[in-house]
């Protein structure tokens, strides 16, 4: 599970390089991690569904941004990347300074992808839910 | 730069909150900083965590089941080992000289409650009230939700 996430996490981080990318979690170490980051894109992992063939685990991708049209713009980008390609090597980084490739792959279905505005006073708010396949070790 | 009337006032503050502090744990300011490792991914190398211990020690009220309207709360109730331990929302009364505006928006601080027996509870503000006079910040209510009980 966790590398599927990490891989995830960084497939967006390094090919997305104008965008900010914030993993949305609880974190003992900095607890303001589970809050969600404006002028950014954010992603929440909430469900795995574990099986010993394939795995599948629920993302949600919230755009943030004071403009709605940069969040727009942010959206496009993320849209062409996940329809770019349906898959990536899955990396395990237990020692982020060299991921180690762990054989399979983590993948999404490109042709659903859907954004749907999710109300707020405060800031433009584009939120997607994709589910990510991958072999759960 | 604040007034002399401002700096006054914040003195005030602070010699009230001297004096009336009945809370029974200690109130610090955690900066929690980490080199190293991937925090994109939750993975961090090295961490670095720094108690202050705040001068003088606010004002803490537990909000409880009895000062949200309608009677909701949002205490949790655990087990830490052997210890039942109460997660709440507390409101914090601090000085503009005990905790800056810079610090009370830092992510990477948080408030923590220390007890003589070395349990620690660490919060997270989550709104806070200015109180200014003269343009200038006096005081804060801050208010934060437990997020971590030891």
């Amino acid at each position: 599970m966790r590398s599927a996430r990490d891989t995830f996490l960084h497939y967006l981080s390094d090919n997305l390089p104008g965008l900010t990318i914030n993993f949305v979690h609880r974190d003992a170490t900095n607890p303001n991690n589970s809050k969600p980051q404006i002028n950014a894109v954010n992603v929440l992992f909430f469900t795995d569904l574990l099986s010993p063939h394939v795995s599948r685990m629920q993302s949600s991708i919230d755009v943030l941004y004071n403009d709605e049209l940069q969040a727009v713009d942010a959206a496009q980008q993320v849209v062409a990347l996940l329809q770019a390609a349906a898959m990536t090597p899955e990396l395990d980084y237990t020692n982020p300074a060299s991921p180690v490739a762990t054989g399979t792959n983590i993948y999404w279905n490109p042709f659903t992808i859907t954004f749907k505005t999710v109300s707020s006073d405060v800031y433009f708010h584009y939120s997607c839910t994709l589910a990510i396949s991958h072999h759960n070790r | 730069m604040p007034s002399g009337r401002v700096n006054s006032f914040i003195a005030k503050v602070n010699r009230i909150l001297s004096t009336t502090n009945g809370f029974d744990r200690k109130v610090y300011l955690r900066t929690t900083t980490s080199t190293g490792g991937d925090p994109l991914l939750g993975r961090y190398g090295t961490v670095t965590i720094n108690d202050v211990l705040l001068t003088p020690q606010p004002f803490v009220e537990r909000l409880g089941r009895e000062r949200i309207p309608g009677g909701h709360t949002n205490a949790q109730t655990y087990l830490v080992g052997s210890s039942m331990k109460v997660g709440d929302d507390y409101s914090v009364l601090v000085s503009s000289s005990m905790v800056s505006l810079t610090q009370l928006q830092n992510p990477q601080c948080q408030l923590v409650f220390k007890d003589a027996n070395g349990n620690v509870e660490v919060l997270t503000v989550h709104d806070f009230e200015t109180v200014a006079l003269d343009g200038s910040d006096i005081a804060y209510q801050v208010y934060c939700r437990s997020g971590q009980i030891t």
